[in-house]
């Protein structure tokens, strides 16, 4: 019986990737506003116009492969500032992740997830470890808060990253100020293959699919690109164990990455995208 | 009290106490994290001394208490880990495996912390702790499920590990838990069974056949270490008067002239151009709640290989004093290895004359 290799002897997963490629990416902000109808029912049902739903401040929709993320940023907004009452110094902020429709590949549609299960317990409270440093929430009052949800369409592995990733263009979107963008990718270990292409280093897969992920341990890194310093880093060994090295190596990679490629990328969108906000702006000024 | 999920500890109390963290380290940076005294009088890389106690009557029951070698009894923590097994139907998608089922029992140690503590952040705490002892002791290959198996797909072995905290003051849950609950495995006896031919299942009784021990592969250990950053290059006007006001305690003068000012910025320079990060190893919960970020590791002591390595939110933190932490985190497994080792070769030659 043929098994799928994960990774192919000269170095082609199974999606045809090399190791250190990255998913296809494509970023849009505030899919909300956008007039003309999409073929994305859902994420736009979710943030319609419609009087019955509120508006988002921000949203941003992030598709990394078959990973399909909308997040939608209310606030900050006058509100009871929560049950923690924000870090004392500021705003509060919530995370949610609905995960209720998503389809998952490689899995049968389960009917009805339930809603706050253990994983997406950690998911959430990871994010807000994450995000509450990094934002300048005290520049808020103390009784505002901010709800960040993040409806998830479809996951195709590597959710915690493009979670993250677009929990922060959204809030880019939605106008928080940042310290820094936050942005993720996640790494698989895969174990020394037989022949020597790799030139003597131990294959590391960047962003994994869910048939990686299932199969190897993988390492989530959110990092903060300008100086490069670690805001979240967690290992899933799955029922193996990492060396050492290896999680320092995976780390290094980690970080060049998202320092590089995957910052280019984001701040391309962003400059994209306040761009096209400039020019809509002058174009209303010039016609009033 | 500052929530669980405080980004940063107010500025100026980090900034005060680290000036102190370094106190003895006038003028040279690079001893600075080796000849500081923490709240405790342990140094930076002074771990919690554990002490193990075996049930007199039963075996897998182990407590294990953490505590730091100067301070008294009262601080420390202590958890008892205790196993059970017995014969069930396993689960249907997985009819070779054996279950395990970690629980942890966090009652006592709750009802006797301060008040102050407000049960959001114990919640946090807890829910923090089955994770990561999920991960650590089931999940991992620690107990080796399929050699659980008695009938497969009808009669399988389900371990059950019950984690109960009796008291959390010195922190160190998840360390205490690992050790505690790695010791009890290798301890517990189980009965011995068998199939017979024609396929009934026999359970020995213990007067029947000797008691036989769980499939334990290797061991684990589980470190935290607390990393306080220094304060930051610009010195705030904040920053300037918290250094200033720990220069005053130290002068104990009275108001804040020109003089204590100046003196207080030149120490914050000093302090941060002397700034290295420092790494504490085993820290205490107010240490944890200070710091600014936390690493969690659960590793095997001998081979250095990490089933979670985890550094969940907090300030962010550049990779090469993560990569230091984990160094340190590896030193302290093989050290905490060795003990463990120790403590099963001693329980080996007990077991036979003063326990049953």
């Amino acid at each position: 019986m043929s098994r799928n290799e994960i990774l192919s002897p000269s170095l082609l997963r199974m999606d045809g990737r090399r190791p250190y490629e990255l998913r296809s990416l494509e970023l849009h902000f505030s899919p909300h506003l956008v007039a003309s109808s999409s073929f994305s029912s859902s994420s736009r049902n979710f943030a319609s116009s419609s009087s019955t739903l509120e508006q988002p401040d921000g949203s941003a929709r992030l598709v990394q492969g078959l990973n399909d993320v909308t997040c939608c940023v209310f606030g900050p907004r006058d509100g009871s500032g929560g049950a923690a009452g924000g870090s004392g110094e500021g705003a509060s902020i919530e995370f949610e992740v609905l995960n209720e429709n998503a389809s998952q590949v490689g899995q049968e549609r389960r009917a009805n997830r339930a809603r706050n299960d253990r994983r997406t317990q950690e998911t959430t409270s990871a994010l807000t470890s994450l995000f509450t440093p990094i934002l300048s929430l005290h520049l808020y009052p103390r009784t505002s808060s901010i709800l960040v949800s993040l409806l998830v369409t479809s996951s195709d592995g590597s959710l915690l990253s493009t979670l993250i990733n677009a929990a922060t263009l959204a809030l880019v979107a939605a106008g928080v100020p940042m310290k820094d963008y936050c942005l993720a990718t996640t790494v698989a270990f895969h174990p020394p293959l037989k022949s020597s292409h790799t030139g003597g280093e131990d294959p590391v897969l960047l962003d994994p699919t869910s048939a990686e992920e299932n199969d190897l341990p993988h390492l989530t890194v959110a990092v903060t690109p300008r100086d490069g310093n670690v805001g979240l880093s967690t290992l899933d060994a799955g029922r193996g164990k990492v060396q050492g090295d290896r999680v320092v190596q995976g780390l290094k990679v980690a970080v060049k990455v998202v320092s590089g490629a995957l910052l280019d990328e984001v701040e391309m969108a962003v400059k994209g995208w306040a761009k096209g906000l400039r020019d809509a702006g002058l174009e209303g000024a010039r016609r009033s | 009290m500052a929530a669980v999920y405080s980004n940063v500890a107010p500025a100026n109390i980090t900034q005060a106490l680290f000036p102190q963290l370094m106190a003895s380290a006038s003028g040279s940076s690079s001893s600075a994290s080796s000849s500081a005294i923490r709240l405790d009088s342990r140094s930076p890389s002074t771990p919690l001394g554990p002490a193990i106690r075996y049930s007199p009557s039963q075996r897998g029951v182990v407590t294990l208490t953490l505590s730091s070698p100067h301070s008294t009894h009262a601080t420390s923590t202590i958890v008892q880990a205790a196993i059970h097994a017995e014969l069930v139907e396993p689960r249907d998608e997985r009819p070779y495996e054996g279950q395990v089922s970690v629980q942890v029992n966090p009652q006592m140690a709750l009802s006797m912390s301060s008040a102050a503590r407000t049960s959001n952040q114990a919640d946090a705490l807890i829910a923090d702790l089955e994770r990561r002892c999920d991960l650590a002791l089931r999940r991992s290959g620690l107990i080796d499920r399929e050699a659980l198996c008695l009938k497969a797909g009808q009669l399988v072995w389900d371990v059950s590990i019950v984690l109960h905290l009796q008291s959390l003051q010195a922190g160190n849950a998840l360390s205490a838990s690992v050790m505690a609950a790695a010791l009890a495995l290798v301890d517990y006896r189980r009965n011995d069974a068998a199939v017979e031919a024609g396929g009934r299942i026999v359970v020995y009784h213990e007067d029947e056949r000797v008691m036989v021990p769980l499939p334990i592969m290797g061991s684990l250990v589980a470190i935290e270490v607390a990393v306080f950053l220094p304060p930051a290059q610009a010195a705030s006007a904040a920053a300037t008067a918290a250094a200033a006001a720990a220069k005053k305690k130290q002068n104990r003068a009275d108001g804040m002239d020109e003089d204590d000012e100046e003196e207080g910025e030149a120490m914050v320079a000093h302090s941060s151009s002397a700034g290295e990060p420092i790494l504490l190893v085993d820290p205490t919960p107010l240490e944890v709640q200070l710091s600014s970020a936390l690493l969690v590791f659960v590793l095997t002591p001998n081979t250095g290989q990490f089933l979670v390595s985890e550094k969940i939110g907090r300030t962010p933190v550049d990779v090469n004093v993560m990569i230091k932490a984990m160094q340190l985190a590896e030193n302290r497994a093989r050290a905490m290895g060795e003990w463990q080792e120790e403590q099963k070769t001693q329980r080996e030659r007990r077991v036979g004359k003063d326990v049953v």
